[in-house]
């Protein structure tokens, strides 16, 4: 891997080119509330004018006009500016609000239509969650970033205007100290930056270190290991102290060397203005102004820098988001189909989740309709994944999947993964109520149907037996129900779907020999009219199953009936024991 | 109303300073720098303000206001070193505490902060440096001010009288602006718990969504999850709207003030334009001291609450180590005499008795839920029976060395806990001493592990992420295994070991356990029956009490739970 890796100079160069043109087509794609963007704009352009002529007129007062009209002036443009400050912020907070809306719901459209290998580095659940979480770059990105330049680089504009407008001297004093402003402010900033990243992703690998050391408490004391615990626990929050207070100095050098400009600045300001004063080529009332406008000029420099710098920091979190944009969607063109049957065959399959490892190399079987058939092998050796091909969350890199002679790929991929419903090991329920749970993905149910899944699932009992019936609202994960109970519910949505062909995925693990032997009458059941694959690692479903396909290895050693595949494979008849000498 | 229940809290809450070195010379440091920097922050402002009336006399003005400009500058950095210093040692103190006791403390009170004792550690130890802090800016801020208002006075007494008016607007202000806030983090909080909620629990399930073909589903619960969070969005828009009305308009009323009761007095010549330009800027840092102070209330409150669950785990019991005897070096039948124990009030076990012969197989079974999992952690001695008492030999386990206790015990948890490290570091994780290459692959090779080890990029040095995340649930079961193996223990415990192994390993695991284990005492929780045959003891729990235990053959006769679970096994094989 390292062989071949970039010079990450030019890498970082090459990015940082196509970032602007990324930015320009995710505002594109992300549906910005444009309305409300102007009207801030307007809004904040029109506050940064009256803090303009507010200073202007206080430079007036101080320069000896105390007349009541310029303090009444003076009174309302700061009592206007109050206003006009708070409306901004408040249209500011909504225009965020909005991006984000509009930026997560674009996002979760995408998302669910991903292919499943856009997620080849993380699981799609962690992926899946960060990248919604993501959504907010966008609104940091224009209300943070974008817009605070333009009104930064506004005020500048303007407050280089109104003291030009009294000595162009004095304007051109406040310029010459942009690009050393500049040019400080972007040293610091890169010096600043780079440690800063460093130390905060040393400071995240401390933290998370602290808290799997917490976490693992328990191992500790199995183990007797309290004192090496806490001696480790030591050394880490010393590192942690260590980086904090290295922190701390940077922000501290950092502030010397954003005064050290200031003070340069009062420097050059104060002997221009006492020649100029002197030599009475300005009033008082120009050097007021002048004075206060200072602060407010170089303020609104530092901002820009800074501004500046958040952008880069951004810009990471853009890319990924862009990616996510610019990616595939899953293919859903082809012939409709519904209510499909017939027996389902895979010939010369080959697939890897990466090029260079296959996990199935060429493999050969038929899951005929109308039958239990139990997908048999040790762990790891391809039974996920093949059922995986079967419901088109993966296409094979070479061979053909047909159902009743029919290449699978012919179909719309919707159509097509609606002739199939999975029950997996955990049952997928989630907070709800019961009724939500097993209509979900299901659309409209009425109650009689609801009835009678439940009873041929043989969950209607246990379901009346608790506080609310079908509207008993269960837990995350439905952590208040017993893992058969789960797998009911499961087996109660999967016969409402209607769907054929039933893949069941390790159905009874972690549970006890009463619980599961039940739970296969209850399966048993649901198969009958039906093709059902059963992945299992366990001898308790050959009870269930009137053919098996063993794999090995990522090839199929043995079907047929458990009697013809055991001549063939010696791990079903060690799997099987005493059953196949029945 | 809570008078009590508050006092109790102060309490826990200076208990908890007490248990940590406080570096008061710090804080008092703190104190001297901010009044220091008080002191140049007024002298600067005569100078600034003839700087900006362009009152230049000589030229000497100027240099007064570059070098006092830069003293205060340098006095305003100066004074945080001390605060930061302070910051970091209290944190870091507290953190090495509470890790301390955490280590040390009782089962029962760790596993039930178990889920918050992470950030409590990682965040919330910051908070003690806060109280602290937030009483010393208390009474730096008073001197600051205390010392503005003298400056302020001897321009004009009749304008200190806004110095009042000003307080009571802060009162207001800091009180609506805690309003406003607790308003909008109620319903920010909310809205997010809701979203997060929502991403967390459905998107996860991207696998299953994609199978169940529910998108469009997805996308109605989502879009309605993402609305109401803008819904709150809008709505702490509204609330800030209000609050930066309130709060920033302060800082305007005071200017518009000064210039309303000032601009008169200069036109009547009681004061200069200058003398008025110099105290909007005494006013402006007097505002800065002032608007610090009634917030003392509200931060103390704040922080006593965020402090409220550290020291209330400080206040928990930690387990005692030191009991009376070291553990005997023969090994000896562990009895359980009438042992009742339960999670509050619900009861786990009831009234168990019965005895795990030394240097046999025992095998405990049971339907799930009937206390299996309890009883292990009532031999490992993780928690203590509500009533009964468990004896190793005629001796009361109580009374043993809990180190010496748990060291001879290997215990191996259904779901093991693995840390962030490399597979070596897990393994021999329970040594005292450096282990041998040669020992660890023993270990390993009896789990059935090294195989799989091999096959890892860099073997032993694989770095198996946190909590094992890189390997498979089998594979840590077989490095939990080999963990146990390294240990050489008199007495392993296995809670569903090997649970997640296919068949095959699972019975070579077995076998090589047994093998083993010949001689020692070993205990197993397991579904799996075909291990009746080959155990020497069966104990069978049902509801919680023990409804059997002897010979597997003596067991089964007695029962009925036994006889249905090898029922439901044979039907299914």
């Amino acid at each position: 891997m390292k062989r071949n890796r970039p010079d990450p100079d030019r890498v970082e160069l090459r990015e940082r080119r196509g970032t602007w043109l990324r930015f320009l087509k995710l505002f594109r794609k992300c549906r910005l509330p444009w309305l409300w963007l102007i009207v801030y704009l307007v809004l904040d352009i029109g506050v940064i004018n009256l803090g303009v002529s507010e200073t202007d007129y206080t430079a007036q007062l101080f320069a000896g006009d105390t007349s009541a009209r310029t303090v009444t002036m003076l009174i309302a443009l700061i009592l206007i500016r109050l206003l006009g400050s708070s409306l901004v912020v408040f249209v500011g907070a909504v225009t965020s609000a909005r991006i984000n809306q509009n930026m997560r719901t674009v996002l979760m459209e995408k998302v669910l239509r991903l292919p499943m290998d856009f997620f080849k580095r993380e699981s799609p659940r962690e992926g899946v969650y960060r990248i919604v979480r993501n959504a907010q770059v966008i609104d940091s990105t224009i209300m943070l970033v974008l817009l605070p330049i333009i009104s930064a680089g506004y005020t500048a504009v303007a407050v280089i205007g109104r003291v030009f407008s009294h000595d162009w001297r004095l304007s051109l004093v406040m310029l010459a100290f942009v690009p050393i402003q500049i040019l400080i402010a972007f040293l610091f900033g890169r010096i600043n930056f780079s440690l800063n990243e460093r130390d905060a992703s040393l400071n995240a690998g401390l933290m998370q270190r602290l808290a799997e050391m917490v976490t693992n408490i328990p191992l500790a004391k199995a183990f007797a290991k309290e004192r090496e615990e806490a001696e480790k626990g030591t050394d880490l929050t010393g590192r942690l102290y260590r980086l904090t207070i290295k922190a701390s100095w940077l922000d501290q050098l950092k502030s010397l060397s954003e005064s050290a400009v200031d003070l340069l600045q009062a420097v050059a300001i104060s002997i221009t203005g006492y020649f100029l004063l002197s030599d009475g080529s300005i009033n008082t009332r120009g050097w007021i102004s002048f004075f206060l406008f200072c602060s407010t000029f170089s303020g609104a420099i530092t901002e820009l820098t800074v501004y500046w710098n958040n952008l880069k920091i951004i810009q990471g979190g853009a890319n990924r988001v862009a990616e996510i944009m610019d990616a595939r969607e899953e293919d859903c063109s082809g012939e409709p189909c519904t209510d499909l049957t017939g027996d389902l065959e895979l010939r010369e399959v080959r697939f890897g989740y990466t090029e260079d490892r296959s996990v199935l190399t060429g493999v050969n079987c038929t899951f005929p309709d109308y039958c239990v058939t139990a997908l048999l092998g040790v762990s790891g050796c391809g039974k996920t994944t093949l059922v995986n091909l079967l419901t088109r969350l993966y296409d094979p890199q070479s061979g053909t999947i047909t159902v009743d002679g029919r290449d699978i790929h012919g179909y719309a991929l919707q159509d097509y993964r609606a002739q199939f419903v999975m029950v997996s090991q955990s049952g997928m329920l989630f907070s709800g109520t019961v009724r939500e749970n097993v209509c979900y993905g299901n659309g409209a149910v009425s109650d009689e149907a609801l009835t009678d899944a439940l009873k041929q699932a043989r969950a209607y009992d246990f379901v009346m037996a608790l506080p609310d019936g079908v509207d008993t609202r269960l837990e995350e994960y439905g952590a208040n129900l017993s893992g058969g109970q789960r797998q009911r519910l499961a087996v109660a949505r999967a016969l409402l779907s209607r769907a054929h062909y039933i893949i069941l995925d390790e159905p009874a693990a972690a549970m006890d020999a009463i619980a599961a032997s039940e739970l296969m009458e209850v399966f048993a059941e649901a198969a009958k009219g039906r093709c059902m694959i059963v992945i299992a690692h366990t001898a308790a479903v050959l009870s269930l199953a009137q053919r098996v396909v063993v794999v090995e290895d990522g090839v199929v050693t043995a079907q047929g009936t458990l009697a013809e595949a055991a001549e063939h494979s010696a791990f079903l008849r060690e799997f099987a024991g005493r059953r196949v000498t029945q | 109303m809570n008078g009590q229940k508050q006092k109790g809290m102060w309490k826990r809450t200076l208990g908890l300073f007490r248990s940590i070195t406080i570096p008061w010379y710090l804080y008092l440091l703190q104190v001297i720098l901010g009044l220091a920097s008080t002191k140049v922050a007024l002298l600067y402002i005569p100078y600034m303000t003839n700087m900006q009336m362009g009152n230049f006399e000589d030229g000497s003005v100027i240099g007064i206001y570059l070098a006092l400009a830069l003293l205060s500058t340098l006095a305003g950095i100066v004074e945080r070193i001390p605060s930061f210093y302070a910051q970091a040692t209290v944190a870091r103190r507290m953190q090495n505490r509470l890790i301390e006791h955490a280590l040390r403390l009782n089962m029962r009170s760790l596993e039930r902060s178990a889920s918050q004792l992470v950030s409590w550690i990682t965040q919330d130890c910051s908070y003690a440096d806060g109280l602290i802090t937030s009483v010393v800016g208390f009474l730096t801020g008073m001197a600051a001010a205390y010392m503005s208002i003298t400056s302020m006075s001897a321009i004009d007494l009749s304008m200190v009288g806004l110095v009042p008016v000003i307080l009571i607007y802060i009162c207001f202000s800091t009180w609506l602006e805690g309003k406003l806030m607790f308003l909008r983090e109620r319903r920010g909080r909310r809205a997010n718990a809701e979203l997060t909620a929502y991403l967390a629990e459905h998107l996860s399930f991207f696998t299953q969504i994609k199978q169940l073909h529910s998108q469009q589903e997805e996308l109605q619960r989502g879009k309605a999850a993402i609305r109401s969070y803008f819904k709150a969005d809008v709505y702490q828009a509204a609330l800030t709207l209000v609050d930066g009305l309130v709060g920033g308009s302060l800082s305007s009323f005071i200017t518009v003030l000064v210039f309303v009761m000032g601009v008169p007095l200069v036109n009547n010549g009681s004061i200069s334009l200058t003398e008025l330009a110099a105290f909007q800027n005494y006013i402006i840092l007097a505002y800065q001291s002032l608007s610090s102070l009634p917030s003392l209330y509200t931060s103390l409150m704040y922080y006593n609450g965020q402090l409220f669950y550290i020291s209330s785990l400080m206040a928990e019991p930690e387990e005692v180590y030191q009991r009376k005897q070291d553990v005997d070096e023969a090994d000896q039948d562990l009895v359980f005499d009438g042992v009742s124990f339960g999670y509050g009030d619900q009861p786990v076990l009831r009234d168990a008795s019965f005895t795990i012969p030394r240097g046999k197989l025992t095998l405990v079974v049971g339907p799930n839920g009937s206390g299996k999992t309890t009883l292990f952690k009532l031999i490992e001695r993780f928690y203590t029976p509500d009533s009964g008492a468990i004896y190793f030999g005629s001796c009361p386990a109580e009374d043993i060395h809990l180190p010496a206790w748990r060291k001879r015990i290997a215990y191996v948890l259904q779901e093991p806990q693995l840390f962030d490290g490399t597979i070596r570091d897990n393994i021999t994780y329970g040594l005292d001493r450096p282990a041998e290459d040669g020992e660890v692959a023993a270990a390993a090779r009896l789990a059935q592990a090294e195989e799989f080890i091999a096959q890892l990029p860099g073997g032993y040095d694989f770095e198996i992420g946190e909590n094992g995340s890189r390997l498979s649930g089998g594979q840590r079961q077989r490095l939990a295994i080999a963990r146990a193996l390294m240990l050489n223990p008199a007495c392993l415990l296995l809670d569903e070991a090997t649970c997640n192994l296919d068949l095959f390993t699972d019975r070579a695991v077995t076998d090589a356990l047994m093998q083993l284990m010949q001689g020692r005492t070993t205990v197993m929780i397991s579904h799996n029956m075909e291990l009746l045959t080959r155990s020497d003891h069966v104990i069978v729990l049902n509801g919680g009490q023990v409804e059997a235990s002897g010979p597997p053959a003596e067991a089964e006769a007695h029962s009925p739970v036994l006889q249905a679970l090898l029922r439901a096994n044979h039907g299914s094989i």
